[in-house]
């Protein structure tokens, strides 16, 4: 659901304000595979991921009238739970070390690119630091750029450039030694 | 490098969508908050009882008695420190008067005793 379909999105959001229980569930649907997408990257955990998104979406359903615009309830539901992700990861930081769920990341897997490259790299990134996980999301799964990162995460646009930059180099390092490693043991 | 990088990046991380039965899961949480929410009594509503004292009325009322016992509380304090000072004076003006009265008996009897006629005594002549 985009802002150019005709104005669907939008009847939908005001429906959902009016208290109709099929738009909200229409919005739910249209909007969970990018609060999913981006709890999994966060805590690779499914059932953590899934458990965080239907809070999120509990908490809009709860906030629904604070929603402007089908713009700002995107914007919302990024910050909401790139919020909540970090929350949970500091309070329960053994997420942050488990290694990401191979059910979801072969199912995730497309056919275009190297199965085993992707693989590696979403473990790189869920090696990463919370903060510079959550910036090379937002830039690499949705596509923002620097300063949208900054307010979702409200984070000066420098920090997120330097978030990006240290994050992309030891990214790089970490690849080449596996290419490396694996190079000696051939 | 950057570039393959950043390609690699974007296909590692494709939306993925979460299990079959996320949406349902989504829509009981949020109609079990709902109810929740219903059968809670709305802070102005007829049905919420507050405490006696979260009432507006009740608390005005006892800050109205609080305020007043202070008022008696200080006026009394000052009563029975005038009382005090007072009956003290009277105490003080006592012992003056008595102390006065003394030395006028006493003055008086000097007086007395100066003015009274020397008797010579007889002698028999």
């Amino acid at each position: 659901m985009s802002e150019d379909d005709g104005g669907y999105g939008e009847d939908l959001l005001s429906r959902a304000l009016a208290g109709e229980s099929a738009a909200f569930r229409a919005l739910v649907v249209s909007h969970q595979r990018l609060v999913y997408s981006l709890a999994l990257r966060m805590l690779s955990d499914r059932h953590q991921a899934e458990d965080l998104s239907q809070e999120v979406f509990v908490q809009l359903h709860r906030n629904l009238a604070s929603v402007e615009s089908l713009t700002h309830l995107t914007f919302w539901l990024r910050r909401v739970t790139m919020n909540r992700a970090i929350d949970r990861l500091r309070r329960e930081p053994h997420y942050a070390t488990t290694s990401i769920d191979e059910a979801v990341t072969i199912a995730a897997e497309g056919q275009e690119g190297d199965p085993l490259l992707q693989r590696r790299l979403r473990t790189l990134i869920a090696e990463l630091p919370p903060a510079a996980r959550a910036v090379v999301l937002l830039r690499y799964q949705e596509d923002l750029d620097p300063v949208d990162i900054g307010r979702t995460l409200k984070m000066p646009v420098n920090t997120v450039k330097s978030h990006l930059k240290r994050s992309l180099a030891i990214l790089r390092e970490r690849m080449q030694a596996t290419a490396e490693a694996s190079r000696v043991s051939t | 490098m950057s570039e393959e990088l950043e390609k690699g990046l974007r296909q590692a991380l494709r939306p993925v969508d979460p299990g079959e039965r996320f949406t349902d899961g989504v829509m009981a949480r949020a109609g079990a908050q709902e109810s929740a929410r219903l059968e809670r009594p709305q802070p102005d509503s007829p049905g919420h009882a507050r405490p006696w004292g979260h009432t507006p009325m009740w608390r005005w009322l006892s800050g109205a008695a609080a305020a007043i016992l202070i008022v008696v509380l200080v006026v009394h304090t000052q009563q029975v420190r005038h009382t005090r000072e007072g009956l003290a004076a009277r105490q003080a003006l006592i012992q003056a008067l008595q102390v006065t009265a003394k030395s006028l008996e006493f003055a008086k009897r000097a007086v007395n005793d100066s003015n009274a006629p020397s008797r010579v005594p007889d002698s028999g002549a």
